[in-house]
Formats: C-alpha cells, structure tokens, sequence
C-alpha cells in the first residue's frame, strides 16, 4: 500500500529518504554493469506484476512479489523498488515524491529480510523448501510491509490507530495468495530454467 | 504509459525540465511539511495559476487522480469515524467526528496539491527527458541507466504479458478465486521471468557490440532561456512569501 503524500511528518519523511538511499548505494554497489539489463528486465516485470489483478472472492487484489524480487535480486532489489516506485508515481501518481523513500524502504527491507531467510533453501531445489520458501517470502516480504505502514501511520498520532490496524489486515490475504503463487513461480522455475535458482548470489 | 501531459504545447512545456524537477521538488517539501491549515490554503493560489497556465488538457489529465488517490480517500474516511474528539456527530451507531473531518480534508488538501503539481511539472515534459534532466541533476549514473532501461523494457514485457494473457483466454481461461487461477497467473509470471533471464544476456552482448563503456551519450542538450529564468524565480518568490510571511 503506498503512504500519500502530506501525510507522514518531515523527521519520517527523511529517515525514509535516508535508509532508502543508503539502500540504495549498496545495492548499486553489488551491481556490476553487465547485470543492469538483467536487473531493468526484472524490475519491469515486478512493474507489470504489480499491475495484474487476481481476483478475490467478490474483489481483487494486486500483486506485489517484493519477496519473489528480494530472493531473486538480493541487495538490488533496492534500486531496482525505487526505480519502479518512482515510475508510478510520475506515470500513475501512486504514491509520490517526497515519501517515495519511505515507500521504497517499506517495500524494499522487507524484501531484504526474505532474501536472507530464503536463499539458501530455495537452492537447495526439493519441493519442501521450495514450499517453505515460497510461503516465508510472501509473508515476511508483504506482511513486513503491512507492518511498517502500520508503525508509520501510529507515528503520526494515536488518530492513526484504526487505520493502522485495517492497514494490518488489509495485507493478510494479499500474503496468502503471493504465498500460492510464489510457491508456483518457484516450481516453475526449477523445472524450466533451474540456472535461475542456482544464480541467485 | 507515456505522462499524460507530455504530448501538448503550452508555456509549462517549454520550461528546461530540470527547473521544473527543482522547483517541484521545492514545492513539495514546502507542502508536505506545512502543519496547519491555514498555510496549506497559501499553496492552493500557485497551484491555480499553474492549472491555468496548463489550460483545459489539465483538468482531462485530473480526472484520474481521483482513482489514484485510493489511500488518501480511506485515510479521510478512517479519521472522520475513529478521530476521538469531543466534537462528535451521533446518527444511530454512527458516530461522526468533526475534527476528524478537518484533520482529513487538511490531509486530503496537502496530498493532493503535491500530486498536482507532480502533473503539472513533471508530467509536461516526455518521461526521458525527466531522466535525462535527473542525470544533470547527479543522480548515479547507474541509477539513471536502471531507470531508462526500466521504463524501456515495460512496453517489451507488457507485450509478452499481453500475448499469453491472450492465448490463455483462447483457451478458454477465466480468472476466478481458484488455485487454478493462481497457478495461471504463476505460470505466466514465471515465464516472463525466464524470457527475461534469456534476453538481457543477449542485450549486454548487443550494447558490447555497440561501444558501450558505462555510460549513454545523449543527442539533445538542454539550455536555459529567459523564460526557465523568469520561471524559477517567480516560484522561488511565490515559495519564499507563503513559508516567511508567515500571515
């Protein structure tokens, strides 16, 4: 979910820009040049992702996969998040620019942290881990961002309370349905381009 | 996807990109760290003139900010049935609150000045020439290559996306709340990222080919004219009044 501007206070709004850009230097720093292309090709699919509607009983919801992007991009998926974030923001006016780190960070660490659970059993390629992996990435990546949207909004003021916990519960589903597809994208690439996997550093 | 503006002619679009990034940027840091009301009002003039300036395409290119603004639209509804105040509304079990309703509006107000201004700035000029304009700006030059390439290869992966879509309705397929569904979305999602594995080898290799050495040469250049001089200055003034003046 994206935080709209004029919402969070200054000190938020710059923390944010500043762990994002910090974020961003390393993750610029592991990227050599031979692997923008690769990086750009794969944050343009997490864009196109992040467009299609699965459906959802009555409604629908969008998919995120920051934990598939985390676990396949490792540290890149910083620049590459922002990158796209800031994308919608000036096609779509999702979000906007002065949050736009905050937002980054919200989706981006999240997505770290299930790069380091999941990596080594994703390698590992038997059908229990790549399960595990598939529902640990959704949840840790999705929930963590529901989480951190969360603290924000209480940071704000007490005002914020009720939304926050809509926020919180607003995410549950989209992490149970990332988990199904996740554990199916991780399948599909095992049986189809294994290299993928084993790339991952 | 291309910005919404980018393809009209009016005086916003002969502004040099990079004065309308640093004035944006100005205003927006302006707007979203005003605390009271009454200065988020002194915002809305410059905005206005803005709009008019832009002319009627502006207001076509509104009507999706509605839409866009899904967080901002449940965060004033949220304030106005949970903001505990004093000043409440009772209707039956609704309870309405007053504060919450002003303290959502003021929200609602700040938030949506920046993102028109967003559009009206940043959205006049075609979305290279904002990255471009970025890269004179010091962004890291890696940063900025991640960025074109991004915005480059949606459109390449947006087309793919949209032959398997259509080869799957072919076949009969109807997105429903069911694994199956699931599995198909997963599948297709898989193989785009395959496709994309595959084909950036092959693009590094065609930019090797090409001289690529780290970094873009770029044919068009920009340069400042009286207007981009006027222009930020006006904005500068205008910015300078409303955060000094304090009313």
């Amino acid at each position: 979910m994206h935080i709209s501007e004029g919402i969070l206070p200054g000190w938020l709004l710059v923390s944010g820009w500043g762990l994002t850009a910090v974020g961003t230097y390393l993750g610029l720093r592991k990227l050599e040049n031979r692997e923008i292309p690769l990086a750009a090709l794969l944050a343009a699919t997490f864009f196109i992702a992040s467009l299609i509607h699965v459906p959802l009983g009555p409604t629908s919801v969008h998919l995120v996969l920051n934990g598939l992007a985390g676990i396949l991009l490792g540290w890149t998926v910083f620049p590459v998040i922002l990158v796209g974030l800031f994308l919608q923001a000036i096609l779509f006016q999702f979000g906007g620019i002065t949050v736009l780190g905050v937002n980054t960070f919200n989706m981006a660490f999240p997505a770290l942290i299930a790069y380091y659970l999941c990596k080594g059993l994703v390698k590992k390629k038997d059908a229990k881990n790549l399960v595990i992996a598939g529902v640990l990435s959704a949840f840790v990546a999705i929930m963590g961002a529901g989480i951190l949207v969360a603290v924000e909004l209480l940071f704000v003021g007490e005002a914020f309370k009720k939304t926050a916990e809509f926020v919180m519960l607003a995410h549950l589903p989209v992490a149970i349905i990332e988990s199904i597809i996740n554990i199916f994208i991780l399948f599909f690439l095992q049986k189809s381009a294994s290299e993928i996997l084993e790339g991952i550093k | 996807m291309e910005n919404k503006l980018s393809q009209r002619q009016t005086l916003l679009h002969e502004i040099d990109p990079r004065v309308k990034i640093i004035v944006f940027l100005l205003f927006a840091w302006g707007i979203a760290l005003t605390p009271d009301f009454k200065e988020a009002l002194l915002f809305i003039p410059f905005v206005g003139i803005l709009l008019i300036v832009t002319g009627k395409d502006a207001l076509k290119a509104l009507k999706p900010l509605l839409f866009a603004n899904t967080f901002l639209i449940f965060i004033v509804l949220s304030m106005i049935f949970t903001y505990e105040s004093p000043n409440m509304l009772h209707f039956g079990f609704l309870s309405l609150s007053i504060d919450g309703l002003k303290y959502g509006l003021f929200l609602f107000l700040k938030s949506n000045e920046i993102l028109i201004l967003m559009l009206l700035l940043l959205s006049t000029s075609s979305v290279f020439s904002i990255f471009h304009a970025l890269h004179h700006l010091k962004l890291p030059e890696q940063l900025t290559q991640l960025l074109f390439f991004t915005y480059r290869y949606i459109y390449t992966i947006k087309d793919e996306y949209n032959i398997m879509m259509k080869a799957a309705k072919c076949r009969g397929f109807k997105p429903k709340t069911s694994i199956f569904t699931y599995k198909t979305f997963a599948y297709i999602l898989g193989n785009l990222l395959v496709r994309s594995y595959r084909k950036a080898d092959k693009i590094y290799k065609a930019m090797l080919c090409r001289g690529f050495k780290g970094a873009f040469p770029v044919y068009s250049h920009f340069s400042f004219s009286t207007k981009d001089i006027i222009f930020a200055l006006l904005s500068t003034m205008f910015f300078l009044v409303v955060e000094l003046w304090k009313f």
